[in-house]
């Protein structure tokens, strides 16, 4: 078992999730979890990083029409992924800059969802049905922090 | 990095009962990944041929890397649409990664997956 940090940052665009997706995967393959597992883990964060994207870093007037995309806002909207590995766990460790988004406050109903097919719900209840301990922390300085863990299963 | 290439082709599967009759079935290849960023690619090419009147559809999902939440929505959205128009959609050829997926969000109890394109093309006839 490989202990180490990793840390990824990048702009907080859609288009960047499936390089998320590669590095949080080919991490959690390399540190020994089954397949499956894998591809749980890697769901999870980029279910986290969308919701970083498209709501935490989504802005009132990109609600509406008309908003000119500017490269510089991508400066401004980092996607921040800190990976710690142990004997354990591996704990995943996304910050953001925007106006948060708690998705522990939010209790997904799937069946709900089911029937009435609804954007967003589903990828709330990935990130807590596909992860052992999901946290969410508010600091002025360090922006808002999702921390996501799993264990390795013994 | 490739993103989302999407291909449509179209069967007609001849029905038991009419003779000389068939019934047009449409086959949507899927390759690489629908996530946030190529959702959008996908409901748009669904949603063309619902417009053009096509209700009977297959996703071959043979080459498809990932899903995320936005592509089962797509999915489960336009599974819904097709049969108020007395269509359905079929899944085939799903990963097994993707369908245990599928599996635990419920999308397998709601739309029908097949092993092969065969077997889903049959289930069309009836």
């Amino acid at each position: 078992m490989v202990e180490g940090k990793i840390f990824l940052k990048t702009p907080g665009e859609t288009v960047y999730l499936a390089l998320i997706r590669k590095v949080i995967a080919e991490i959690a393959k390399r540190v020994g979890f089954p397949e499956e597992e894998v591809a749980r883990i890697e769901m999870a964060v980029d279910e986290a990083c969308t919701n970083v994207i498209e709501h935490s870093y989504r802005t009132e007037d990109e609600m509406g029409t008309g908003y000119e995309w500017r490269r510089e806002d991508e400066v401004d909207r980092p996607v921040e992924l800190r990976v710690k590995i142990n004997r354990e766990k591996i704990s995943i460790s996304l910050t953001d800059r925007g106006r948060g988004f708690d998705p522990s406050q939010v209790e997904p109903d799937l069946e709900k969802y089911l029937a009435s097919v609804s954007m967003g719900s589903l990828g709330i209840y990935v990130i807590k049905t596909f992860m052992d301990e999901v946290r969410y922390s508010h600091e002025p300085a360090a922006g808002n922090v999702l921390r996501m863990v799993k264990y390795f299963k013994t | 990095m490739i993103g989302c290439e999407i291909t449509t082709r179209s069967y007609d599967v001849a029905t038991s009962t009419a003779s000389g009759g068939g019934k047009l079935v449409q086959v949507v290849d899927v390759n690489g990944f629908v996530d946030a960023h190529t959702y959008s690619q996908l409901a748009e090419v669904l949603n063309n041929l619902i417009a053009e009147g096509n209700y009977n559809l297959i996703l071959d999902l043979k080459d498809l890397e990932y899903i995320s939440s936005a592509g089962f929505t797509v999915l489960l959205a336009t599974a819904r649409k097709v049969r108020e128009k007395g269509g359905d959609l079929r899944l085939v050829n799903l990963p097994l990664r993707i369908r245990k997926i599928a599996d635990v969000l419920g999308c397998s109890s709601i739309i029908k997956i097949f092993e092969d394109q065969k077997e889903a093309l049959t289930s069309f006839k009836v």
